[in-house]
């Protein structure tokens, strides 16, 4: 077999080798692998139509569908660079993405379109040429660009190629454009594959946000790379969870830990095994409590990984067949290194807390137009995660908190995620949140932000003194408030910084800086 | 030696088997195996009994496959019929039982028509699609030798659209072609390393001398543009490298016009070739400016294989001229009775030489119409030639609007009208007048973001020329209609309903 050396030529040799095998799975409709491959040709000839040049950025800003990944895989046929944007965006934050990235086109929705005529005319979008609709009417759809009976593009890209701008949504200052290339992708997905128990022909279901490499990686490009099929759920609830697995029959599926925590706590279990073998989880702290509880009441095994769009997706797992640690992040991938830096670049002795660098064909390439940041990012080829944590004797990665999210009071660094897992810990918990909040005397001050589960109720004093058992007294929360719910992410992590909005934010000269 | 048009391909085949001779984004095929496969093509037509001298349709877009079908239809020794894709049964009938053609070749995506067609004359119908291609070339003998051919006998029957009356096939004969290409090869300098985009439909003359055709006698790389639209054409410039360009001047002006042309590098184009219409100084200037390259401006018919005369890049070019006759042809102006005109008189053009056609297919009155017995053809192009020998079209006969006892031609309205920086296209026309016999009219687009009304345009253009020749009707539409290769349709301008005849006229 001829080395691949670009995503869209893995399509192609699968396409090639078992044309007929299911691809993906949308609504009841399945498409194989040869099916999937015809259509992003004619969508990849129709975009050179439109003048869409190799290192051209597309846009694709949609809710997850059949037309996302058909779009998504023209695009890098074309090769062009696809740069998903989060469809729930308001305008001027697509506007700052589709401007900043330099997009030549959008791939939307109505909704989206409606989004974006509010940013419309905007010196900064002068570039954007094209808005390509999926709907069924329209000036210019993706149904018409297949249409128009071009010759499929000359394959013009190698693995230093990009494939994909991801903007990551730092909590300060505006979203950074992270550049990955195509090796990059096919690297971390082998990276992967390696460790995920699949066959060709066994189904992965997708829940996750096409905009975030999650989706994008662990179920799609890992099932692609194995000859898997794809089943894409249209929209998650976790009433239905169990019902649709019943009818997708997925052996696997990628989650975060919200998700965990809305279908534990949702009635209507399944009575006996389902076809599901493992969740990988990441993107968030996955509590012990949340990971014992699933994986007991469920016998589905919990994945817990760890990684970063600046790493492609994932650094590290733990292991389906081997230990697996709970409140771990497991083991590094191999064709990666990854170790524990204190401040002063120095490596740390065993055991000990500093921040969480990786090297590895899975790094980015960079920010775009952002050498600053890059620069800050990427040192010696070391991607610098931000991420505070340790390794254990057997080289378990351990994640103690995310160095920003760190709360220093009168002098103490205190790692809300501890905070954290002490609370989840508590009967009534369903979900937390942490926060430092200003103080007059000790400049930060700990607040704990709680939900409680459905039909709990949660008392201060009580947690209070719950906590006060299990942590010294510096690190217990002298502010409880109690909310129905917390505020999320897209992807469903809980969300900190509308949290301290709310209760106000103090950042003293002088703080501690990651390394 | 064989005097068929097919050894040039055969001769840059042997010199640069490996080179590209045809490509098309992935698709790319070597001069070698452009001559295997026009070899094979000819194998199967020989294969359907045809035999030298037998007329085949040729109904094929630009795609790669037309190279190996049109030089394996002449390298059979037989003759090819280039056909409109967008005829319909009608006329494709007609196209093909006019010279009895045995058999059409039709592209796959518009061959429901050439099928009809091709039923009601009585021919095959072979329809070619990429893939079917492939197979058909499969099954098909290698014909190794081109059928020997005089320089005297038909190679190609263009039928020309006639405003009145059904087409005339013009038959061009491997001699009239071939040296048709030798002198476009000196003037564009062509070298194996070029690349042409070709966006000119094949099947007009224009597009398959200029480019196909130059491209495979010069050995370089022919690029087609299936369908013209303007990105495509900027991203092919860039992403190919393209050197040369052909278009109409609509293409030109369209290009230009582009508000996102600056997001691509055209900096590889050295060499832009215009014709089949006349080219508006402003767009030729502007062009030029813009893209970085210079526009050499041709001039012929069908019925001249059709280059006669063409700026020269080593001299003047002047704005408006169709340059100076090529190598080895004569043009000369005539009154109607077809007697020379004095110096810095218009007249119509005559021209003489190695490019005009043997004559209209079972036309032979229209033939001696159209060319006297010492060999010059009559265009019907009214022009004027100045003191260097530059000749200025300045209408076509037909197009001449008399307005009360004065000519005025159309042309000349128009240059001006593309003068002024809202006009993007202009199109001006005789309107029926009760008084006047005829009253000028102009069918008008504006740029994109412009704005202009009648009085102001009728302003300007009656600063520059002599009052009676201003359009009195000038009606705005979003574009002008255009044929197949994008020149402006006249015939199909037509004047909103409204008042003429002898209302007073707009001040």
């Amino acid at each position: 077999m001829s080395a691949i050396n670009t995503v869209p030529e893995l399509l192609r040799a699968q396409a090639s080798r078992i044309p007929e095998q299911p691809f993906v799975r949308w609504r009841g409709e399945s498409v194989s692998y040869g099916e999937f491959d015809a259509r992003t040709d004619a969508l990849a000839a129709g975009l050179a139509d439109l003048g869409v040049r190799p290192g051209d950025v597309v846009s694709v800003m949609l809710p997850n569908c059949l037309e996302f990944l058909e779009a998504w895989w023209g695009i890098l046929k074309a090769g062009a660079v696809f740069g998903p944007i989060n469809p729930a965006f308001t305008a001027p934050e697509a506007a700052y993405v589709v401007g900043h990235s330099g997009a030549v086109a959008v791939v939307t929705d109505a909704r989206g379109a409606g989004t974006l005529a509010g940013a419309g005319g905007k010196p900064e979008l002068a570039r954007l040429r094209h808005l390509i609709s999926v709907e069924d009417e329209g000036d210019l759809t993706l149904e018409s660009l297949a249409g128009r009976s071009g010759r499929v593009p000359a394959d013009r890209r190698g693995p230093e190629d990009l494939a994909t701008l991801m903007y990551t949504s730092g909590t300060t200052g505006k979203p950074k454009g992270a550049m990955l290339t195509h090796g990059n992708l096919l690297a971390n997905a082998a990276m992967a594959a390696e460790l995920l128990p699949l066959v060709a022909g066994e189904r992965v279901g997708m829940i996750l946000p096409l905009f975030h490499v999650n989706a994008q990686i662990v179920t799609c490009v890992v099932p692609m790379m194995i000859g898997c099929e794809v089943a894409m759920w249209e929209r998650f609830s976790a009433s239905g969870f169990w019902q649709t697995v019943a009818e997708l029959q997925p052996v696997a599926v990628s989650a975060v830990p919200t998700i965990l925590a809305a279908v534990l706590h949702t009635a209507n279990a399944p009575t006996g095994p389902t076809s599901l073998r493992y969740i990988v989880c990441g993107a968030a702290p996955l509590s012990r409590e949340l990971l014992e509880a699933f994986e007991s009441r469920f016998d589905i095994r919990i994945l817990e990984g760890y990684g970063l769009t600046e790493s492609t997706c994932v650094s590290s797992l733990n292991p389906y067949y081997g230990v697996r640690k709970p409140g771990s992040i497991g083991l590094p991938v191999r064709g990666q290194q990854m170790k524990i830096l204190a401040p002063n670049g120095n490596p740390v002795a065993d055991g000990e807390l500093g921040e969480i660098v990786a090297k590895g064909p899975n790094v980015m390439a960079g920010y775009l137009h952002n050498e600053d940041a890059t620069a800050k990012t990427i040192r010696d080829g070391w991607l610098h995660t931000g991420d505070v944590g340790y390794v254990d004797s057997d080289g378990y990665f351990f994640i103690v908190d995310r160095a920003k999210d760190m709360i220093i009071r009168g002098g103490e660094n205190i790692y809300p995620r501890e905070i954290e897992e002490v609370l989840y810990t508590h009967p009534g918990v369903l979900e937390c949140a942490v926060i430092g909040v200003p103080d007059e005397i000790r400049g930060e001050e700990v607040l704990a932000v709680l939900a409680p589960k459905p039909d709990a109720e949660l008392d201060e004093e009580e947690l209070k003194a719950w906590a006060a058992e299990r942590l010294a007294a510096f690190k217990v929360p002298r502010r409880f408030e109690i909310r129905p719910e917390l505020p999320k992410t897209p992807t469903g992590k809980i969300s900190k910084p509308p949290l301290r909005e709310e209760f106000g934010r103090w950042t003293p000269a002088g703080a501690n800086q990651p390394a | 030696m064989s005097q068929n048009l097919a050894e040039k391909l055969l001769l840059s085949a042997a010199h640069h088997p490996e080179h590209v001779a045809v490509q098309l984004e992935a698709d790319r095929m070597t001069y070698a195996e452009l001559d295997q496969a026009s070899g094979r093509v000819a194998g199967f037509l020989h294969s359907r009994g045809i035999e030298p001298g037998d007329r085949i349709g040729l109904m094929l877009p630009n795609v790669p496959e037309f190279a190996p079908v049109y030089y394996g239809i002449l390298r059979a020794g037989a003759v090819v019929v280039p056909m409109n894709i967008l005829l319909k049964e009608r006329e494709v009938a007609f196209y093909l039982s006019d010279p009895e053609a045995e058999l059409v070749l039709a592209w796959h995506e518009f061959d429901a028509a050439a099928q009809a067609g091709a039923n009601v004359a009585g021919a095959e119908c072979w329809v070619v699609s990429p893939q079917g291609f492939v197979e058909m070339l499969a099954g098909a003998e290698l014909r190794a030798q081109p059928a020997d051919r005089d320089g005297s006998d038909t190679a190609v029957i263009l039928y020309t659209s006639g405003t009145t009356g059904k087409p005339k096939g013009a038959q061009l004969t491997h001699a009239n072609l071939a040296s048709n290409v030798e002198a476009l090869l000196q003037l564009f300098s062509l070298v194996p390393d070029d690349l042409i985009l070709g966006a000119l439909p094949l099947f007009h003359a224009f597009g398959q001398t200029c480019t196909l055709n130059t491209a495979i006698a010069s050995a370089s790389t022919f690029v087609p543009v299936p369908r013209f639209n303007v990105e495509r054409v900027l991203y092919t410039i860039e992403c190919d490298r393209i050197t040369v360009f052909a278009g109409v001047p609509t293409m030109f002006a369209a290009l230009l016009h582009d508000p996102h042309r600056d997001q691509f590098d055209v900096s590889t184009l050295r060499l832009c070739i215009s014709g089949g219409a006349a080219m508006p100084g402003e767009i030729l200037r502007g062009f030029e400016e813009a893209f970085g390259c210079i526009i050499l401006e041709g001039y012929g018919l069908s019925e001249t294989s059709p280059v006669a005369s063409f700026s020269r890049p080593d001299r003047e070019r002047k704005v408006g001229s169709i340059g100076l006759p090529i190598e080895g042809v004569e043009m000369r102006l005539v009154d109607d009775s077809r007697q020379g005109v004095p110096q810095g008189e218009v007249g119509e053009i005559a021209i003489r030489g190695h490019n005009v056609m043997s004559g209209y297919w079972h036309r032979p009155e229209a033939t001696a119409e159209a060319i006297d017995a010492d060999g010059w053809f009559y265009t019907g192009d009214i022009a004027r030639v100045d003191e260097d020998g530059y000749f200025f079209i300045v209408d076509r006969k037909k197009e001449l609007i008399i307005r009360g006892g004065y000519n005025i031609y159309p042309r000349e309205i128009e240059e001006v009208l593309y003068e002024h920086p809202a006009v993007a296209e202009a199109a001006v026309i005789g309107l029926p007048h009760s008084e006047l016999g005829e009253e000028v009219g102009a069918a008008v687009s504006l740029k994109p973001g412009c704005e202009a009304s009648q009085s102001e345009l009728q302003a300007f253009v009656k600063e520059r020329v002599a009052a009676y020749k201003y359009p009195r009707h000038i009606w705005f539409l979003d574009e002008l209609p255009k044929g197949a290769t994008g020149k402006i349709l006249k015939r199909e301008v037509k004047a909103p309903a409204g008042p003429t005849g002898s209302a007073k006229p707009a001040p």
